[in-house]
């Protein structure tokens, strides 16, 4: 860690190109094949103005534009949500190996997801996942409160139950379970301009106060003790920590499904390379969460275009590569 | 004023039996550097974080420096105590110097970070402990031994008005035994310091007043030299000639 | 003497010839591949897929079924036999407290659940993949039961069907047609489910045809790209409460067929159930691309219903089994159906050269005998352009709204 500054600056700004380059060769193709269309980059550009200014699209292309655009936004806001809601998680239960989804939030979604296709309830699916989840999410806070292993414990359990629900419900399914399983799996196919905008709004805010806070956040990674002693609140900011990184979590879980491991692989990977200043592991995080998300869709819609792979696939198998690595190294 | 006072101390974790049982302490003004002694599960550690008032306790009073800890706001607290817990650290990998200035995380703005006068301090504090080769290093990289002494740092350079330390000593090699207990004699004068510890030698070299405490229990509270004529035996269950007898350096 | 010996010898050979029990023995190659052999008509037959309760049902066995699943729906009398529970985990309790000599199993079915049935009771496992495969169950499900000829009709009306609405149609090749399974996310079929083969059948594009997963997650780009001409969904599914809210977003909003309006709506027990109304599903598909042509129901001619011809034909189409299917055109053709069969077959009623169908009387022309109306005349008085013959005058094929 010496000339730790150089070190920043080329992870973060090299981050930022990266993501900044994947994003556009995302929205550009679709596949390999000549099924696709390839939009250029003065297009998407257009396009993207367009989407901007409310203006509607004329061409197919634009229109094509315009959904790769947003699914693109919308997995590059999802990978900053997870990242952060990540590191928060992995700061205040000063365990390197939680992903946000710990306290029931990805149970809890799938539960409502399941519960609105059953009942055939009206309105959109994402409003009762992101209400289960939270729900689970505040179940999973008051059984574990005051400890931070067994609070740990509490998500296992309220996951638990949670899950014993979902199969109930779904073996007393009368059509196919296809359409469950598909949004169970994750997936930006059905991203949408409202839905980016939503993401938006709550990683800004989200960013932001993580970043002023990020002294405390360095702090209480040291352990209880230690913050206690220069003065901060422990049990107010762990959950105000835990709180929002949970609705981080449940935003992209009710949007778009299950998607796995990102959570837990972008703060790790952030800390690999940059320790853990919150002040820069932070930023970096979300980088590295946007770019495996935007990868990641890429690849669910190239891989058998026009067919559609669930992310959670993808992010399954870099997540399980990556621990691999973790047990190799023997460090982490 | 009693630097510190506690009345009819009850502490117990979570539902289970208490384990400070009735508590009553009074330490004045001269009272320190002070020890806490103890065998394990007594209670030691428990009546530091009561003190600092990491935890609540079931009933009784803490004050410490005229100041109900229990019920102080972080920053406030933070001027009136501060803690050592070196055994349950977490090892982040952040810089040392980062640590050391956290003591003053009262004094930092959001965003702004720490003012100079922080910096100037923190180097200071780590000059007299002899640590400042170990500025740029990961927190995660260092010793047992040499973590105790960036988590005294640290607190030394929050100034809080009482100092606590647990179990000090407690898997330091020879010489940061050795440095650490220097540190205690000659270079914290004016700093009210009370540590837990069950390290005679330390205790014997750095603290000229005890406290007994077995079984949630307080057995004894005054001079050490008169600690280890009898309350010695009362804690530890076999008398201090016995002890020195085996241990005849 | 000798003679009586004899006489007595060939009385009590035919004596106990009487008391030879000729043995009932059925056996057939389920799709499993296992042997299912029975020795008596099973007469407590349990079914586990609404499938499989309509095969037994339309094949005449249905007052031997004496359990079924939740979802069995079909005929209505099934409400009235005890359920046996969920589509892959029924209760094994319940299923054996019915006494079953016979279970009939789909291929989803529990495997432990299969094993511990197996050992007590036979049990046979069916798992069609194409229509054809639809057609042979019928007739394995006919032969141990015991009511092969009826399963054999039932079986080569399936049979035929297809190949009639695959001998007729027109090519619409030229026709993209996007089946909506689902919509969040969009789903839909390829070519191995029978949805994807009746959409061959019909002779239409199915624009998802040739991907790798039978019930595949589509990249809604790719609709846009595509602009399918037709759109077909599952009406219970999909359209519950009314036209789906869905169509109004993006990007279904931009698609011609929303926008013309060429939405269409299929029965979902129709074309999701590998069973005898499958053709029905067919039928309904080959509607939605040539209106005119198919337009209603399956009428099966009775014998009593008399029916005879004095027709020029106008097309006369083989297909490669041999079958021969007719097409008789609207304009001519003259075949003429009893007053009988007409007001059975049709349900309308008969005067002495006139019809009346709901509100409408119609003057019909009859031969020189007077029972005998024209047929034509009929289906112009109920508004139905064309008919399909099978091979032996045996059915009509023709769909009523």
């Amino acid at each position: 860690m010496i000339k730790g500054n150089v070190k920043v600056i080329i992870f973060i700004g090299g981050g930022i190109v990266l993501l900044l380059f994947t994003m556009l060769f995302a929205v550009s193709f679709s596949a390999f094949s000549h099924d696709a269309v390839f939009i250029s980059p003065p297009e998407s550009w257009a396009a993207f103005v367009h989407l901007i200014t409310g203006i509607p699209p004329t061409s197919v292309s634009e229109k094509i534009a315009i959904f790769r655009i947003q699914r693109v936004l919308a997995a590059t806001l999802a990978g900053g949500l997870l990242a952060i809601g990540g590191v928060l998680y992995q700061t205040n239960l000063m365990n390197p190996l939680v992903d946000p989804y710990l306290l029931g939030v990805s149970a809890g979604a799938s539960l409502g997801a399941v519960i609105a296709y059953r009942f055939h309830l009206s309105g959109p699916t994402w409003i009762y996942a992101f209400i289960f989840s939270l729900v689970a999410f505040s179940f999973s806070y008051v059984l574990g409160k005051g400890n931070r292993l067994k609070i740990v414990l509490a998500g296992v359990v309220i996951s638990s139950l949670v899950s014993a629900a979902i199969t109930l419900v779904l073996i007393m399914w009368n059509d196919s379970l296809h359409n469950i399983l598909a949004w169970l799996m994750g997936s930006f196919a059905m991203a949408d301009g409202r839905k980016v905008l939503l993401e938006f709004v709550v990683f800004s805010l989200l960013f932001i106060f993580v970043l002023i806070n990020y002294r405390v956040l360095d702090i209480m990674l040291l352990g209880d003790e230690v913050a206690h002693s220069v003065g901060i609140d422990i049990y107010v900011y762990r959950t105000i920590f835990l709180v929002m990184a949970s609705l981080a979590a449940a935003v992209v879980a009710a949007f778009f499904g299950i998607v796995s491991f990102v959570g837990l692989m972008a703060p790790h990977m952030a800390r690999i390379l940059i320790g853990d200043k919150h002040f820069m592991k932070v930023p970096l995080s979300v980088l590295l969460g946007a770019i495996l998300l935007v990868i990641g869709d890429f690849f669910s819609r190239a891989a058998l275009y026009p067919m559609e792979i669930p992310i959670g696939v993808f992010t399954s198998v870099v997540g399980g590569i990556f621990f691999l690595y973790l047990v190799v190294r023997g460090d982490w | 004023m009693a630097v510190i006072y506690v009345e009819n101390l009850y502490f117990r974790y979570e539902r289970g039996r208490d384990v400070l049982k009735g508590i009553n302490l009074t330490i004045d003004e001269e009272m320190f550097p002070l020890a806490i002694v103890g065998p394990n599960g007594s209670g030691k550690t428990t009546l530091l974080k009561n003190l600092l008032g990491i935890v609540k306790p079931r009933k009784g009073k803490v004050v410490v420096a005229g100041y109900d800890v229990i019920h102080l706001s972080g920053k406030k607290r933070a001027q009136v105590v501060g803690g050592v817990f070196a055994h349950s650290v977490n090892v982040a990998r952040i810089p040392v110097i980062d640590v050391v200035l956290s003591g003053l995380y009262r004094d930092g703005s959001p965003l702004g970070g720490y003012p100079d006068s922080a910096m100037t301090k923190a180097e200071d504090v780590m000059h007299l402990l002899e640590i400042t080769h170990l500025k740029h290093r990961l927190f995660s990289t260092l010793s047992s031994g040499e973590r105790q002494l960036i988590l005294l740092a640290m607190v030394l350079v929050q100034q809080p008005l009482v100092l606590f330390l647990d179990e000090p000593t407690s898997f330091l090699d020879p010489y940061h035994r050795y440095i650490l207990a220097d540190i205690f004699k000659n270079r914290l004068k004016g700093h009210k310091i009370v540590f837990t510890s069950h390290d005679i030698e330390f205790i014997v070299a750095t603290a000229p007043f005890a406290v007994g405490i077995k079984n949630g229990k307080i057995t004894y509270a005054g001079e050490t030299s008169q600690f280890l004529q009898e309350g010695f035996k009362q804690v530890f269950e076999i008398s201090f000639n016995e002890y020195v007898g085996v241990f005849r350096l | 003497m000798r003679k009586r010996w004899l006489l007595l010898f060939i009385s009590l050979l035919l004596v106990s010839a009487m008391f030879v029990q000729v043995a009932y023995s059925a056996a057939v190659v389920d799709d499993v591949g296992r042997v299912v052999r029975l020795y008596t008509t099973p007469k407590r037959i349990v079914s586990t897929a609404p499938s499989i309760t309509e095969i037994l049902f339309a094949i005449g066995a249905g007052d031997k079924v004496v359990g079924r699943t939740d979802f069995d729906n079909y005929p209505p009398e099934v409400k009235n036999i005890p359920s046996i529970g969920g589509f892959s985990t029924p209760s094994y309790e319940k299923i054996m407290s019915l006494r079953p000599d016979l279970v009939i199993a789909a291929k989803s079915f529990s495997k432990d659940l299969f094993e511990k049935i197996a050992a007590e009771v036979p049990v046979m496992v069916l798992d069609p993949h194409t229509l054809k495969d639809i057609a042979n169950d019928i007739r394995k499900v006919g032969i141990i039961t015991g009511y092969y000829r009826n399963s054999q009709a039932v079986a080569f009306k399936v049979e035929s069907i297809e190949r009639a609405v695959r001998a007729f149609i027109d090519d619409h090749r030229d026709k993209k047609v996007f089946f909506v399974l689902w919509y969040n996310p969009i789903m839909s079929v390829n070519k191995t489910t029978f949805i994807g083969q009746m959409l061959d059948d019909i002779k239409v594009t199915n624009i998802t045809a040739d991907l790798s997963s039978p019930w595949p997650m589509v990249n809604p780009e790719y609709l846009l790209s595509k602009d399918p001409d037709i759109i077909i969904m599952p009406k219970n599914s999909m359209a519950y409460g009314g036209k789906p809210a869905f169509l109004t977003q993006e990007p279904w909003k931009d698609l011609k067929a929303v926008k013309a309006g060429r939405i269409y709506y299929v029965n979902d027990d129709w074309v999701f159930r590998p069973g005898p109304r499958i053709v029905y599903g067919l039928m309904q598909l080959a509607h939605i691309v040539e209106p005119s042509k198919f337009v209603g129901k399956v009428l099966t001619i009775g014998l009593n219903d008399r029916v005879y011809a004095k027709a020029s034909y106008k097309h006369e189409l083989k297909d490669d089994s041999g079958t021969v299917a007719v097409y008789l055109n609207a304009k001519e053709g003259r075949t003429y159906i009893s007053k009988d069969g007409a007001s059975n077959l049709f349900g309308v009623e008969v005067g002495t050269d006139f019809i009346v169908y709901g509100d409408k009387t119609c003057k019909v022309k009859t031969d020189d005998t007077g029972i005998y109306i024209r047929l034509r005349d009929i289906l112009n008085c109920m508004g139905i352009k064309d008919v399909i013959w099978n091979g032996d005058y045996r059915e009509i094929y023709m769909l009523l709204p």
